[in-house]
């Protein structure tokens, strides 16, 4: 029976993750937990989650350290907006750029008049940037931190080319006062539409997940940590290292476009500062808590800092929240490699031989 | 022609700029191979020593010398960050010598905590540095205007650059940190007390980033994320320029300032911005390594 806990552990404790959302909107329905807000936030978590499981699989599996995966979860959630804003406005030119200057509307916004398209597209810049990004950096063999702080670099760049195309993104502000893709979300009335829309990104989580064990499940995932530790070693085993490497950047983008578009449906509103350094680094220190080289434990750990963050970081305890996300992230990677989920895959087993110890003897 | 020298001139300030924040990196990135995220924020240090160092001329010194604060703020903005920065070293750096990339998300924990604590002490309110007198206004050659505080910027740069080469290859403690850098077990053999060294250097870096804060405290208004926005033309300076030799950062720096200068002639500051970036991606397409490479036989 332990032997099994130790095999399947993580396909468990996702499936008791998705179990407990899944009961979510019953809940509301029976009237035991009131107020939409707490759904909202629900859904913003399972759009983490999946980037988190995509930051996991190129960093804690392939050890590319990528600080800029918020460009990719902002491309894919621009992507989505610009889609629900055409919807929101009628497939008008919208108001933002008016005020830009433009009469009619931008040739890069047409795309987006269609759901189809839309989808194609919300996966596809991101992994098509990533690709171009991924080929020139990873053929020179850049590797490590310079890897790092080159895509630190790039999000930055992207960063300031989207504010200032301001008549084109609405600069600052992003693109606001939209509705999901099942109209709106938002009061009692709506309630059908939001459970919908749950329920359907809980299902995208639960597909990325499976895709996810089920590649690292297999030799390619011995190879993305063969790579991980030892990549000259691989090039001599006869690999082609950077190839592997950029499909796994690329499939971890298109994970953060994916996120970002279900981001975008729960939000409301999609802003440059989704794209920013700070905000690509804040999904590292996700998956860092949670545990880094298995995926549940970027699950767990996007779930888990944003309940605490959400609710600590309002009222007098936001201050305080700085502190305590600065000082977490700081041990858990001083201390604790694995992160939480190392620390349970090591005491856990102990723990249970000892009772299974303790049980026999008595 | 005015308006070419004008460019120039600005070019030389914003390199010196970069340079400043970035001869710290080159210390702690370049010889110790430490990614400080937190570097940023020693800068964000010492423009609010600056500040700190003026309120207390303005409250306890009569007007007429008020203006010499700005002597006393410097090596007070060092020392400050010096400190701070060797009990960084001593509790968190020293525990992820030889890993690079946790150095980096260690160091950027910290840094959110160094921000949160500014914000709490000096308020989410930008606080601005008054010039001293000496230092404001400037003079003018034909239709071209220098001002004064970006001329002592540079001035400050070549400073630090005469320090940190004496410091480097003049002084004992030069001589023991190369050293150390260098072949550490043989270093130590020598009787090196190679932790120290590591402390030492470590905070020697960290208190040139505070000497930039000062500078940058000239320029523009102090708040809690002052530092974020030159940590990146720092970084992309200090890997142009190949890591592990300073005059590579100095030359790193020369190119993103004068580069995003001229460029800004041509479109906005942003835009600019973004453009030399990726030149600086592509030109490292050509030579991952930097500019000047140290050369090595080793593999992984």
């Amino acid at each position: 029976m332990f032997k099994y806990f130790e095999k399947y552990g993580c396909n468990l404790t996702f499936s008791t993750i998705v179990l407990v959302l899944a009961v979510m909107p019953v809940l509301f329905m029976l009237g035991i937990l009131s107020g939409t807000s707490t759904l909202l936030f629900l859904g913003k978590c399972i759009a983490f989650a999946i980037v988190a499981i995509g930051l996991d699989l190129i960093w804690g599996y392939t050890g590319i350290l990528s600080l800029g995966h918020g460009l990719y979860f902002a491309l894919g959630g621009y992507a989505m907006a610009m889609y629900l804003k055409l919807q929101a406005t009628g497939g008008n030119i919208t108001d933002f750029m008016h005020i830009g200057g433009l009469t009619e509307l931008p040739t890069i916004w047409r795309p987006f008049h269609t759901l189809p398209i839309t989808f194609i597209m919300i996966v596809l810049v991101p992994s098509i940037l990533a690709w171009i990004i991924g080929y020139f950096i990873f053929k020179t063999r850049v590797k490590g931190v310079y890897f790092s702080i080159i895509s630190q670099a790039l999000t930055w760049a992207a960063c300031s080319i989207f504010i200032a195309l301001s008549p084109y993104t609405n600069g600052n502000v992003g693109i606001t006062e939209i509705k999901s893709i099942f109209g709106s979300i938002k009061g009692g009335a709506n309630q059908g539409n939001l459970f919908f829309l749950f329920y359907m990104s809980l299902a995208t989580l639960v597909g990325v997940y499976a895709f996810s064990r089920f590649l690292v499940s297999r030799k390619f995932g011995k190879l993305l940590v063969a790579i991980r530790d030892g990549e000259n070693r691989t090039y001599f085993s006869g690999y082609p290292v950077s190839r592997y490497k950029n499909f796994i950047y690329v499939l971890s983008a298109a994970f953060a476009g994916i996120a970002g578009a279900i981001f975008v449906n729960f939000n409301g509103c999609i802003t440059p500062s989704q794209m920013t350094i700070s905000y690509s680094i804040t999904m590292v220190i996700w998956v860092a808590v949670g545990g880094r080289g298995t995926i549940i434990g970027a699950v767990i750990g996007a779930f888990l800092i944003n309940i605490c963050e959400y609710n600590l970081s309002s009222g007098s305890t936001v201050e305080i929240w700085q502190y305590i996300i600065g000082a977490i992230f700081c041990l858990s990677i001083l201390f604790f490699k694995g992160g939480l989920v190392g620390l349970a895959q090591e005491k856990v087993p102990l723990f249970m031989h000892k009772l299974a110890a303790k049980a026999s003897k008595a | 022609m005015d308006h070419f020298v004008t460019i120039l001139f600005n070019g030389v300030s914003q390199s010196s700029i970069i340079l400043l924040t970035s001869l710290g990196l080159a210390i702690t990135f370049g010889l110790m191979h430490v990614i400080n995220m937190a570097h940023g924020e020693f800068v964000m240090i010492g423009a609010y020593s600056t500040y700190v160092v003026q309120q207390i001329f303005v409250r306890y010194l009569p007007e007429s010398i008020g203006s010499i604060y700005y002597f006393a703020a410097i090596p007070a903005a060092f020392l400050v960050a010096f400190f701070l920065g060797s009990l960084l070293e001593k509790f968190v750096i020293s525990r992820l010598y030889g890993r690079e990339i946790d150095s980096l998300l260690a160091t950027w924990g910290i840094s959110l905590i160094l921000q949160q604590a500014a914000r709490t002490i000096f308020g989410t309110q930008g606080v601005n540095v008054t010039a001293p007198a000496f230092l404001q206004g400037g003079f003018s050659i034909g239709n071209c205007t220098f001002s004064y505080n970006r001329l002592f910027i540079i001035l400050l740069v070549v400073f630090c650059m005469i320090a940190i080469w004496f410091i480097m290859y003049k002084s004992r403690f030069g001589k023991q940190m190369r050293a150390v850098m260098q072949n550490r077990p043989m270093a130590m053999c020598m009787g090196i007390n190679s932790r120290k060294i590591d402390n030492l250097t470590f905070a020697i870096g960290s208190g040139f980033a505070g000497i930039a804060g000062c500078s940058i405290a000239l320029l523009g208004s102090i708040d809690s994320t002052v530092g974020q926005s030159y940590i990146v033309n720092a970084f992309m300076a200090v890997v142009l320029g190949g890591v592990g030799k300073l005059i590579g950062t100095v030359l790193g720096s020369g190119i993103i300032g004068m580069a995003s200068i001229f460029t800004e002639n041509y479109t906005s500051s942003t835009i600019a911005k973004a453009i030399v970036l990726l030149i600086v991606i592509i030109f490292l397409q050509k030579r991952p390594q930097g500019l000047f490479v140290i050369k090595s036989r080793n593999l992984d």
